[in-house]
């Protein structure tokens, strides 16, 4: 019997996948850290079902009340749900936190890649640009060029991502650097591949087991800046994130009136789902970079 | 390479780096869509006099070019323009007398967090996989992915707001005079002991990790085993062989991680309402001033590629094998 070439993919994947899992099943803390962030993405895509308010509706309860049975997180200055807010801004930090982290994953992937294989004056010219976000002061950076681009979640998945992608292309500068000494570069040039071809399919495949810890850490880094940014009045108005509850606590007076349970809860989730991925990206670095066992 | 020539090969990056801050200031209002001038006025309360001035002062009615000429004028006068939100102070002037406050708190909190994550980055690498190390290490990745402005708040919020411990904000007692330099620094260290603690716990995670990182490292060269095998008392090997070789990464990283506890200094002066750049920085932005906005990026940016070009050459001096 034949097999077709993209089923036979499909078993290797499988088989890698397998087998990925059985590594990663080893780590207690990766197990941890997925555990939680499951969790979270649970929350998030049943928001509409488990919050128990609109997280927009006002004078469900007295403004400013702890926590009660109708209210386990207690309300807000206009009497809104606190816990359906977190529930909903579940949904939008981690969105801006995961399309930020992927955009700047991409960028960094090809810079570093293009840098690295055509290597002369581009590299020089990449790798100064890249040098020269890593230097400047990353949290002013983001700030002035969100302030002129107008308060909505894409904007700010957009200016964390200008300012991230640095770091990843270094490292996948320097992969590419090695990588296309190498014998099967050497051969597929030698049968004539063209340069997109080799980067494509014999150095990308290559590069990407190496930065995926990074790419998870950089959610972490990515939802931190956006509730930072909209904890600074940067956020957009329109959808609330955990970010924007921490600006409304601030700015609305939750905080001189001592109202804790409507500033512990958003810093709780924002450092439970940052350490869940924090825990991800250790375990898998210690997979896929089998030195640090060793060591 | 000489030490000469790499001395002007940083110099030539830092000024690279400072050209590109100049014309990224100088692009950025003039790239976003819409009207430019809105950009320069962000209130509408300006009077058509004040608009006037405004478009004059920055030649927003004559060609890119000459604007640009303009523009290097007035940043080598030190001039950014007039504060919006701090009118009718100029930029350079609310900048200029926030500066020192912000400066203090990052000298004092990145030295106590240098000092305390190489200590601790030293003994959970030489007690690797004990339980000290996993709890150092738990500890710091659970503080490496909290955010610090938050933390701050629940810093505020129970030392400041429930046990009254220390003041809810500001940077020095208003309206006291202190005739001493002792009463004096009580006073400063009162107010600012809060925000340096919240800078450190921001800063501490990062410092041990990467130190207890390049300490395992160190400790799997020869010359170690060597002063293991010449029967050395391990305290001698721990600190006069190990750590001070782990320690010259700290120095770049320290001078790297400037950048972001400058940002950091935005978030805790904002929380704890710290008299200081960052805090000028909060204020611009929930009043869109622009030009304050601009000018602050600029000098925090000049500091830090300071910073970094100072690090660099003392990492030269202490390191003989570098690769210049």
């Amino acid at each position: 019997m034949e097999i077709s070439p993209f089923k036979e993919k499909l078993y290797l994947l499988g088989r890698s996948i397998k087998e990925f899992w059985k590594l990663y099943r080893s780590s207690k803390i990766g197990l941890i850290g997925l555990g939680i962030l499951l969790f979270f993405v649970a929350v998030a895509m049943t928001a509409p079902i488990i919050s128990p308010y609109d997280p927009w509706q006002r004078k469900t309860g007295e403004p400013f009340s702890g926590p009660s049975k109708e209210h386990p997180l207690g309300t807000d200055d206009m009497g809104r749900d606190i816990l359906s807010q977190i529930i909903w801004g579940t949904r939008i930090s981690l969105l801006v936190g995961f399309i930020a982290s992927l955009s700047a994953t991409i960028i960094g992937v090809t810079v570093g890649m293009i840098s690295g294989y055509f290597g002369g004056t581009i590299d020089n010219i990449l790798m100064g640009l890249t040098d020269i976000i890593l230097i400047l002061p990353t949290i002013p950076l983001m700030i002035v060029i969100a302030a002129y681009l107008g308060q909505s979640i894409w904007n700010l998945a957009l200016v964390i991502a200008i300012v991230s992608w640095p770091s990843t292309a270094r490292i996948v500068r320097s992969q590419t650097l090695s990588l296309k000494e190498e014998a099967f570069v050497e051969a597929a040039r030698s049968i004539g591949a063209g340069h997109i071809r080799i980067i494509v399919s014999h150095i990308l495949p290559n590069v990407l087991p190496i930065i995926l810890a990074n790419t998870v850490l950089m959610i972490v880094g990515a939802i931190i800046s956006e509730a930072g940014l909209s904890f600074l009045g940067l956020g957009d108005p329109t959808h609330q994130s955990w970010g924007m509850i921490l600006y409304y606590a601030q700015v609305a007076g939750g905080f001189i009136r001592g109202a804790w349970w409507w500033i512990v809860t958003p810093g709780v989730c924002i450092t439970l789902v940052g350490v869940s991925l924090t825990f991800i990206g250790y375990a898998l670095d210690e997979i896929i970079n089998p030195r640090l066992r060793q060591r | 390479m000489e030490f000469r020539e790499y001395v002007i090969k940083k110099s030539i990056f830092s000024l690279i780096t400072f050209l590109f801050v100049l014309i990224f200031n100088f692009a950025l209002p003039r790239m976003m869509p819409g009207d430019p001038l809105s950009h320069f006025m962000s209130s509408a309360r300006l009077t058509p006099e004040m608009q006037e001035m405004v478009i004059k002062r920055f030649g927003l009615d004559k060609p890119l070019w000459d604007q640009f000429k303009i523009y290097i004028r007035n940043v080598f006068r030190g001039d950014f323009g007039v504060s919006y939100s701090f009118y009718p102070q100029t930029v350079m002037e609310v900048i200029m007398k926030r500066l020192p406050w912000t400066l203090a708190l990052l000298l004092i909190s990145t030295t106590i967090s240098t000092i305390l994550g190489v200590l601790t980055g030293i003994v959970a690498a030489w007690k690797r996989g004990s339980k000290l190390d996993v709890g150092i290490l738990l500890f710091s990745l659970t503080f490496w992915s909290m955010p610090y402005y938050w933390w701050a708040m629940m810093l505020l919020l129970i030392f400041g707001l429930h046990l009254g411990w220390f003041p809810l904000g500001g940077a020095m007692t208003a309206g006291l005079s202190h005739p001493t330099f002792f009463s004096f620094l009580k006073d400063y260290l009162r107010h600012a002991a809060l925000p340096i603690f919240a800078l450190v716990v921001a800063s501490y995670a990062s410092r041990t990790l990467i130190m207890r990182n390049t300490m395992i490292t160190v400790l799997g060269e020869d010359y170690i085993l060597v002063a293991e095998a010449k029967g050395l008392p391990e305290k001698r090997i721990m600190f006069s062989h190990a750590a001070r070789n782990a320690m010259l990464p700290i120095i770049t990283m320290i001078a790297l991680n400037f950048a972001f506890i400058v940002g950091g200094a935005v978030f805790t002066e904002t929380v704890f309402s710290y008299p200081g750049v960052g805090r000028a920085i909060y204020q611009a932005i929930l009043h869109r001033d622009y030009p304050l906005l601009q000018g602050a990026f600029f000098i925090l940016s000049i500091t830090v590629i300071l910073a970094n070009f100072l690090a660099d050459l003392l990492y030269a001096k202490l390191d003989p094998r570098i690769k210049y």
